[in-house]
């Protein structure tokens, strides 16, 4: 059985759409919402934790009904956006009120708040007022909170938003480690590389629709009829760029005489690049770099957007 | 889980600037009545107006005064402040039914409410004690019916503002307007109109608020009886309790 369930989904704030009937199902390891900023992604994250009632629709975790359904939050943790906090409490406080409700007793929330507090390595913070906290440090405290009553489903809305490169680093570990480990761990990030690294399991979210979903080469294929633009580096660009437009599937062909790039766009990237080899030989060009912006995910994410 | 939302609400409440404001509010009465004592002996027969002027001087500035305003901050912000601050969010995806989640922050909210004016009573009342020629004329269990009325009365605001604060957007608009408004103009209104006041069943229960000393009273002419001032004030404050803490099982919050 699927973790997450939605069926039909719709959000709306008044006249506004937020979810745009939305069905998905996740199971266990990391999921990545992926979308620009109010494409949906955190209605959609609040809604899933039970935050937000769907307008229409049904959402259920484990098969149960998600909205006032407060028993499903022992087995979840939710690290919102927002960095609104608690500010006059301490760190080691501010986790230990949160696991404390979760029913565990003064000492087991002791151990488990500072577990968690040296999980996100904010040990030595851990005394410190929150409202003194960079942002790294909030967004560590939050995740913090999220983890210490080692709940099954995870809920990580921009988690990494405001850490440094070390922290990133340290996170994505944590994130990558929390799915390997069977849990379920849904994510949430406008920024795309972030999310690459993480996970190939992601949806494309955008105006409350998912516009893709799958393994991040499923995604690729599905963009197939899209053009694809490659730069070839090599040492005659002028002889490349005429022996490359006397096929039909090469688009365009741009060329930089400076840095001796051509820049092509096909729509059947197999074929081009089985050629591309043989044209090369063939005609004594040396390529000597070939890079394609499409095959990461930021090229991905637009083609799908337009 | 209560007792863990119980103690957590205290502890961030008493970290708060918001309380410390209180706090300095509940200062207030205590300043002057420090300024009566400073000053009697400028005063002709100074220590005799202690004596009479305390009934009223607590009358009019706790019950009137500091009961509604503190009441006003901490009622607003049961609900309101967590919506605000955003951290609503944090305690409603604990495994905690939403209700006790209000519930639990009024109970602290009137605990620190409660300390705070019956801190500020007491003082006062050592002041007067210390400034009066002989004893006064009222004596402890005067302490006891005005600290419960007091405590009564900070609860049913607090539950009518954490229902505001739950609903409104601006509620501590709506609720100066009530307090200083309705509550104090109703009352002047011919009719029965001042049976619609919260004030109009606190004064009831106040001691000496009866007396020919106390010139509110008097203007008022209270009819109302003790048990049906009781019964009033615990059936509005059962239903504003009850509305307030069931409104996050209805409502979202953003």
């Amino acid at each position: 059985m699927s973790i997450i369930k939605i069926e039909n989904l719709t959000k709306c704030y008044g006249q506004v759409i937020g979810i745009n009937n939305l069905s998905l199902s996740i199971e266990s390891g990391v999921t990545g919402f992926l979308g620009p900023n109010g494409a949906g992604k955190s209605t959609l994250l609040k809604i899933l934790t039970g935050l937000l009632k769907p307008t229409q629709g049904a959402a259920t975790l484990w098969g149960e009904p998600i909205w006032n359904n407060f028993k499903l939050n022992a087995k979840i943790g939710y690290c919102p956006e927002h960095e609104d906090f608690y500010p006059h409490l301490t760190g080691f406080d501010f986790v230990f009120y949160m696991v404390r409700m979760h029913g565990f007793s003064i000492s087991e929330a002791k151990n488990r708040a500072l577990t968690a507090i040296e999980t996100v390595d904010m040990s030595e913070a851990k005394n410190k007022r929150i409202g003194a906290y960079s942002k790294g440090m909030r967004q560590r405290i939050k995740l913090a909170q999220a983890i210490a009553h080692d709940p099954e489903l995870l809920f990580l809305d921009e988690p990494l938003a405001g850490m440094d490169p070390l922290g990133r680093r340290e996170t994505i570990q944590l994130i990558k480690q929390w799915g390997s480990n069977g849990k379920a761990v849904v994510v949430s990030s406008h920024i795309l590389h972030e999310v690459e690294e993480m996970t190939n399991s992601i949806l494309l979210i955008n105006h409350g629709n998912i516009i893709a979903e799958g393994d991040i080469f499923e995604i690729r294929r599905l963009i197939d009829n899209h053009p694809l633009h490659v730069t070839i580096g090599c040492d005659n660009p002028n002889l490349l760029t005429s022996k490359l437009l006397e096929y039909d599937d090469v688009l365009s062909v741009q060329f930089d005489r400076d840095r001796s790039e051509v820049c092509i766009q096909t729509n059947q990237p197999d074929a081009f690049h089985r050629r591309l080899p043989k044209m090369a030989l063939d005609n004594k060009i040396s390529i000597f770099s070939l890079q394609s912006p499409d095959e990461n995910l930021q090229a991905v994410f637009e083609y799908l957007v337009k | 889980m209560f007792t863990a939302l119980f103690k957590f609400f205290i502890s961030n409440q008493l970290k708060n600037r918001k309380t410390l404001i209180i706090a300095f509010t509940g200062l207030v009465p205590v300043f002057i009545a420090l300024l009566i004592v400073i000053l009697q002996p400028l005063i002709k027969d100074g220590k005799t107006a202690i004596d009479s002027f305390y009934p009223n001087f607590t009358f009019l500035l706790y019950l009137h005064f500091l009961v509604p305003i503190v009441s006003l901050f901490l009622g607003t912000g049961i609900i309101a402040d967590e919506v605000e601050d955003k951290t609503l969010q944090y305690l409603i995806i604990r495994p905690v039914p939403r209700f006790l989640i209000v519930f639990a922050k009024f109970l602290s909210n009137i605990f620190i409410g409660s300390i705070i004016v019956v801190i500020s009573l007491l003082v006062s009342f050592a002041l007067a004690l210390f400034g009066s020629s002989g004893p006064l004329n009222i004596g402890f269990s005067f302490l006891i019916y005005a600290s419960g009325t007091l405590i009564l009365g900070l609860s049913v605001y607090s539950a009518l503002f954490a229902l505001l604060g739950g609903t409104l957007r601006h509620p501590m608009i709506l609720g100066l307007l009530f307090v200083f408004g309705w509550e104090k103009l109703i009352t002047y209104v011919p009719g029965n109109a001042q049976y619609l006041t919260i004030m109009n069943y606190l004064q009831t229960l106040y001691p000496f608020s009866n007396s020919s000393s106390n010139i509110l009273s008097s203007l008022i002419g209270n009819d109302i009886s003790t048990i049906t001032a009781i019964l009033v004030l615990f059936v509005s404050l059962f239903i504003f309790v009850g509305i307030s803490c069931y409104l996050p099982s209805l409502k979202e919050y953003r």
